[in-house]
């Protein structure tokens, strides 16, 4: 009557598992168990549920007597009757008593506990008053958790596609489009935002790859430090026809040494952010890179100060 | 050579952006850090990484890549295949480890394109 069900964590992450265990904290019986239960009698037969099972391909059916549920008969108990030649016997003579229930109103985590616990696969889900509401198996969860977590991604997809949408539109100014785009510190879920819709503008102009490509990664490794380093700032951004120029301000900490700040390998980030395959130390020397003309300024303890410009026929 | 043809040597999974598995690849980049994968020279690579964070799929959009693949049978975060969805970009699984990923796409004759 026992199945066991482990999950494989080994392909998950660690956020991978810290969303399904949240998830499951959250959700209660009722949102995920099956609602339309098929039960029996105590006076059918055991060959009755046999053809039952077979019908509606399930393996346990819960029995129930005067809207009380009195017992469940498994998988098991239909083959040990077919075994022995006691098929034809009534479900009241071989059905398990002693039922092991949920509430509808517990987290689903107390219930795969209890599951784990007594060893069933299947919970007969009881309302406060009770009476049979459902039925609780280790697929419900699966399924639910499933839908879930492809929400998470509808909801990632929509974010990036309403922010797409809406920033593409610069202001025009007298001689170009000008962009603006505020930073926050320790913002990494909205890193690269500026980049990808400066990006999406300049394709609209038909500006070639090479160039949009060098122009997005100086300004993602800009938006970069920001998060990592500053206290937060500010993405200036203005489309002339011949020129990008970027100027990324913001407040911090200021850079004590440019000099050596601009050299490869060099860095002062974080064991979190270097796990996230970013703080190498080379940030600087790739903007520096992709320009064809690159400035900093910095006051230490005050503000930093990029520019970056790149021209939109350049051939570097 | 195509994504496709990657995803079989790799008996990969292919996560999301089925639709865009015949694209070429012209290119591997084999990193688990971004700033690497930012300073390359490779143009419509494929990116071969253990890292998995939506950063990834960010770094993949600027740099145009043609798709990412995470080795070591890691899956994706739902919020980098949400991402990944919106710029066209197939993400794909293996339980090949970094080297033997690279090792089985040399063997497609990709290797002429390593630096």
């Amino acid at each position: 009557m026992a199945e066991t069900m482990s999950w494989d964590t080994s392909r998950l992450d660690r956020k991978d598992i810290s969303i399904v265990s949240e998830l499951m904290y959250q959700l209660k019986v009722r949102e995920v168990m099956t609602r339309n239960v098929c039960t029996v009698t105590p006076a059918h037969t055991l060959r009755d549920v046999q053809h039952v099972m077979r019908d509606r391909r399930i393996s346990g059916v819960p029995v129930v007597e005067n809207n009380k549920l009195v017992g469940i008969v498994s998988l098991d108990d239909i083959i040990r009757a077919l075994d022995t030649g006691e098929i034809g016997k009534s479900v009241d003579e071989k059905m398990t008593r002693k039922v092991c229930t949920v509430h509808d109103n517990v987290s689903v985590v107390k219930a795969i506990d209890e599951m784990e616990k007594s060893g069933f696969g299947r919970l007969p889900v009881l309302d406060a008053r009770g009476r049979l509401v459902g039925i609780l198996t280790h697929w419900d969860v699966v399924r639910k958790l499933l839908v879930m977590l492809q929400e998470v991604a509808l909801q990632a997809e929509q974010r990036e596609r309403d922010l797409h949408g809406t920033a593409v539109d610069g202001s025009p100014g007298a001689q170009g489009v000008a962009l603006e785009f505020d930073i926050d510190k320790d913002d990494f879920e909205n890193a690269g935002i500026a980049s990808s819709t400066v990006k999406k503008q300049l394709q609209s102009r038909n500006v070639p790859a090479p160039i949009i490509r060098r122009i997005a990664v100086a300004m993602y490794e800009a938006e970069m430090n920001m998060i990592i380093h500053s206290l937060g700032g500010k993405m200036f951004v203005t489309i002339f026809p011949d020129r990008v120029l970027v100027k990324a301000i913001d407040r911090g900490p200021g850079i004590a040494d440019v000099e050596l700040a601009m050299k490869e390998g060099f860095s002062t980030a974080s064991e979190k952010v270097r796990e996230m395959g970013f703080g190498a130390g080379m940030g600087l020397s790739n903007i520096k890179r992709c320009a064809d003309r690159f400035d900093i300024k910095s006051s230490l303890g005050t503000w930093t100060e990029l520019t970056i410009e790149v021209d939109l026929a350049g051939t570097k | 050579m195509t994504i496709r043809e990657c995803a079989e040597r790799l008996q990969a999974e292919v996560v999301c952006g089925e639709e865009h598995v015949d694209r070429p690849v012209e290119a591997v980049c084999a990193s688990d850090l971004l700033s690497d994968v930012l300073a390359t020279d490779k143009h419509t690579f494929l990116l071969i990484t253990g890292l998995c964070t939506p950063q990834v799929v960010r770094t993949a959009e600027l740099m145009g890549s043609a798709g990412i693949v995470f080795v070591r049978g890691k899956y994706p975060p739902q919020e980098a295949i949400g991402m990944a969805k919106v710029h066209d970009i197939p993400l794909l699984c293996t339980r090949a480890e970094m080297f033997e990923a690279c090792c089985l796409l040399a063997n497609l004759g990709l290797e002429k394109h390593a630096e």
